[in-house]
């Protein structure tokens, strides 16, 4: 049984789950803010909606993780017509905007997806050895016996 | 304090902010680069700074507090 569970430890995977982490932390790590704008031209508006409208769309795909997330920026750029407030912005997103975007996404999914696949497998570790403790009266016994 | 929807300059690009919440005494933030779409940033406030999430339960948990504030919109 331990075996299946080791085997479930598949080592692509944990590499994989390594070398994301690796790479976050190879980027950088700490931004300093410069300033906040208290006035914004038109245009900087403008992109601002359309930037928003995108971390929006991002944020469903990410958490339904798993799933096609070029499907799930689909259905949720449609749910945000509702959105009387973003509808101006809705069109601005273009061709290669949506494709940046299910790429960014799909990114984040096997994030998440091996960060669960890893931590599975290190509690199924734990669980394997805690199951067969070390009897170290054993160890001692055998030891003076060798003696 | 920075408020959600104020465009802050960092790193040399425009971001703005999408939403941001308070968890043990962390502020946690989603910027959106305003210049190019694609680009996010999921970090946390440390002073005048922002430290990148490189912890995948952290960023999990971050993840999913700003899919669920940001889809309570009424």
């Amino acid at each position: 049984m331990e075996e299946v569970h080791v085997k479930e430890v598949e080592p692509k995977e944990v590499k994989d789950y390594l070398r994301l982490i690796a790479a976050q932390n190879e980027s950088t790590r700490r931004i300093r803010i410069e300033g906040i704008k208290d006035a914004i031209t038109d245009e900087q508006r403008r992109r601002r909606g359309s930037a928003i409208v995108a971390a929006i769309s991002f944020a469903v795909a990410t958490h339904f993780s798993g799933i096609n997330p070029d499907v799930a920026i689909q259905t949720e750029i449609q749910a945000l017509n509702s959105f009387e407030a973003l509808k101006d912005y809705l069109s601005m997103i273009t061709p290669a905007m949506y494709a940046t975007m299910a790429a960014t996404a799909a990114s984040f999914s096997n994030f998440i997806r091996h960060n669960r696949a890893f931590r599975r497998a290190n509690k199924e570790f734990d669980n394997m050895v805690n199951n067969e403790p070390v009897n170290l009266q054993d160890l001692v016994e055998k030891q003076a016996k060798t003696m | 304090m920075i408020e959600v929807g104020k465009i802050l300059q960092a790193d040399g690009n425009e971001y703005t902010l999408v939403d941001k919440f308070i968890k043990d005494n962390n502020t946690y933030l989603y910027l959106s680069n305003i210049n190019e779409i694609g680009d996010f940033i999921f970090g946390k406030l440390d002073g005048e700074d922002i430290v990148l999430l490189n912890d995948p339960d952290e960023l999990e948990m971050a993840l999913k507090q700003f899919n669920a504030d940001l889809h309570n919109f009424n």
